[in-house]
């Protein structure tokens, strides 16, 4: 398992190694110690939180809207029409967004990660 | 549909499925190795896992039954599926893997150190893994029908008991295989008719279309009920009878059904002309005939509509068999990848149900009729292709569909089977990891929901898989995302919120299956609970939470830097977190 596994598909999207120095002390043994506050984790979990949320409010809104434009589109005539559109979206056009929106939270989150383990190097 | 192609093509998966198994059991070999695969599991494979064991009776036939009785807004139910995972993703999918939990109730021990809590939640994944066994055994049962003209039962019975004895004899490791096998082969058993059955869709129809709700046989159609009917008719349409139509019986009478409700009775034979309109029918929908008059066969509101989004969006992430793989991947960054890659898994598979769903209502209209628009998916390629070419790909599809249970059930049972064994039944004196007993347990894991599909009779698939859904997100979702992101979540919070939402959700899921609502706004709120449930067991938490602010764990500052720091980078696993979850 040294080898980080990576999907196939996503080899192009950067280089696949994370940190190849890696930080001297593990993570393991500081989560025992660190009974209080550390600023840093603070600071890695807002990151972290701001870009899924981020993520969430781009799924959230088109959801939350569609289901209304449906409604509110003609009845009938053709793909234009609501039954038509929801063929044609929810179908077909709403899968690449999802995969896109997931294959860019996992580079924001990854980056926060190697940032966080940068400055914990530092130490 | 032909026994003779398509018996031997499910003795075929259901033999495939066993051997592959028995590999897996060769290799498997301690007790660790037997629940988790010892965590070696890489993420394609596991991606292919995820999404073999995801991919149930309610998408492999249920969506495309939905659509044919519904129209195109019973696609919500594909997107949901998917998009939970999106969902899961963005808010637990990483941390999850961190925090060593091999079930919910473990997360919730693992993070806010309390065995009341820990209790509450075993409860609750034994009521989810239930609710969601119970429609893929009866799925099972409606393949059996279609092909074999077994009773119902039959089927359910066949595939709790093949699962049984996989699960039992080969744990994790096998299932992990067996699940990747199972993805491959579902998508396969869809996608060849699919291709066949639009170049005979283009041959036929020169692409015709039916976008709207209206349909008509394009035939001449015979239906013959196996249960009494009731139709909506908003247009005259005319029939020829033989049987009891409206307390009348007739023997081969043309009749002219007037706008109204008229009821058939069983064993009644409808005669309908080519380009006669479909009648409305409730067959799927409980029974609300007299609404379907005003608003065509569409009792789904935009209240439904949003409930459904809801409860799939945030009911995946507390799907046991969900949680069960994440465990299995090495490291936090790889559960987020593995997620990608079953995005992708999932959307392509998905994007074959709108076709199948367009051809049913083109070519099966009759099966609202009879009350078998679940079998929509595997009596097309009879209906569009002639000869031995349909047939062979009706068994096909019918071997898809066995794997489609097959692997649902099994990644069930084996969530299941894992928290009754752990958490739920005493273990007094032995080791309660021992597997002797875990393959005992595995009986009563599977044993429960084939004795209710038997007594429950037939509720549509896909309906009672989005209750299922619907329970998972009120138990579990605020449990997971403020046990992640809050650090102020106390255990009588999440308590709270465990009893009041996903009690209130159960009660409703409950009291839908039992009660039989006749429509209205209390059918409504009561079999899709997700709208109202959820935002309350989010309220009820985070209130309960600040109440109770002493209660707040002395380790979950430490607890909340193992779920959002990465692993080093070797992807050791985290040995902290392996005794956690093996203690």
């Amino acid at each position: 398992m040294s080898v980080e596994p990576i999907p196939r598909r996503e080899v192009v999207t950067r280089s696949p190694n994370r940190p190849r120095k890696a930080p001297v002390s593990p993570p393991v043994s500081a989560a025992r110690a660190a009974v209080h506050e550390d600023p840093r984790l603070h600071s890695l979990m807002r990151r972290q939180l701001r870009s899924s949320l981020v993520g969430v409010v781009a799924l959230a809104v088109p959801t939350a809207l569609l289901p209304l434009l449906l409604v509110l589109a003609p009845a009938s005539g053709g793909i234009r029409s609501g039954p038509g559109l929801t063929w044609l979206i929810l179908g077909f056009a709403c899968y690449p967004p999802l995969v896109l929106l997931g294959w860019w939270y996992v580079r924001r989150a990854e980056r926060h990660e190697r940032d966080f383990a940068r400055r914990t190097e530092g130490d | 549909m032909n026994a003779a192609y398509t018996v031997p093509a499910i003795v075929l998966v259901i033999l495939a499925t066993v051997l592959i198994g028995a590999l897996g059991l060769r290799i498997s070999r301690t007790t660790s190795d037997f629940y988790v695969a010892s965590r070696s599991v890489n993420p394609g494979l596991n991606a292919a896992a995820i999404s073999g064991e995801y991919l149930s009776a309610a998408s492999f036939l249920g969506i495309a039954g939905l659509i044919l009785v519904y129209g195109p807004n019973m696609l919500w139910y594909p997107f949901g599926f998917t998009a939970g995972y999106l969902v899961l993703l963005l808010l637990v999918a990483a941390p999850l893997r961190r925090s060593g939990a091999y079930t919910l109730p473990d997360f919730a021990e693992a993070r806010l150190e309390s065995r009341y809590v820990h209790r509450v939640a075993s409860v609750f994944v034994v009521g989810v893994g239930w609710l969601y066994l119970v429609p893929q055994l009866q799925g099972a049962g409606l393949t059996m029908t279609v092909i074999t003209g077994a009773p119902r039962w039959a089927g359910g019975l066949l595939v709790a008991a093949v699962v049984t004895v996989v699960v039992a004899a080969g744990g994790m490791r096998s299932i992990t295989f067996v699940q990747a096998f199972q993805y491959w082969l579902k998508l396969t058993a869809l996608l060849v008719p699919a291709a066949f059955l639009l170049v005979a869709w283009q041959t036929h129809d020169g692409h015709r279309l039916a976008y709207g709700k209206q349909l008509t046989f394009r035939e001449r159609t015979h239906v013959t009920l196996s249960s009494p009917l009731d139709l909506s008719v908003t247009r005259p349409v005319r029939v020829t009878v033989t049987g009891d139509v409206d307390g009348r019986g007739y023997a081969g009478t043309t009749l002219d059904l007037g706008p109204g409700r008229h009821h058939v009775e069983q064993g009644a034979r409808l005669d309908f002309a080519a380009g006669t309109p479909v009648p409305d029918t409730v067959v799927m929908s409980g029974g609300r005939a007299d609404q379907s008059v005003d608003s065509g066969p569409q009792p789904h509101s935009l209240y439904t509509t949003y409930s459904l989004i809801i409860a799939t969006l945030l009911g995946t992430m507390g799907l046991p068999h969900v949680v069960v793989r994440y465990y299995t991947s090495p490291t936090g960054a790889a559960a987020r990848r593995t997620t990608v890659v079953v995005l992708v898994l999932l959307g392509a598979f998905y994007l074959l149900s709108p076709v199948y769903g367009m051809l049913a209502r083109l070519h099966a209209p009759d099966l609202i009729l009879t009350g078998d628009s679940d079998a929509a998916v595997l009596v097309l390629p009879a209906r569009l292709i002639r000869g031995v070419t349909g047939e062979l790909l009706g068994s096909l599809l019918s071997a898809g569909a066995f794997a489609a249970f097959l692997a649902t059930t099994s990644g069930l049972t084996i969530a299941v089977t894992g928290v009754l064994t752990k958490h739920v039944l005493p273990s007094r004196g032995r080791t309660s990891w021992g597997v002797r007993r875990f393959r005992w347990v595995t009986l009563l894991a599977t044993g429960v929901p084939a004795v209710a599909q038997v007594l429950l009779g037939d509720l549509p698939v896909a309906d009672s898989v989005g209750m299922a859904f619907a329970l998972s997100a009120a138990a579990f979702c605020p449990l997971l995302t403020l046990g992640i992101w809050w650090r102020r979540l106390t255990p009588q919070g999440a308590a709270a919120g465990l009893v009041v939402g996903g009690g209130s959700a159960l009660a409703a899921v409950v009291a839908t299956i039992v009660g039989g609502m006749d429509g209205g706004w209390w059918a409504s709120l009561l079999g899709s609970p997700a709208l109202w449930s959820v935002p309350l067991s989010f309220l009820v938490t985070v209130i309960v939470s600040l109440a109770t602010q002493g209660g707040v764990p002395g380790g979950t500052e430490a607890m909340m830097r193992r779920l959002h720091t990465p692993e080093d980078p070797g992807g050791r696993p985290d040995p902290a977190a392996v005794r956690g979850a093996g203690g």
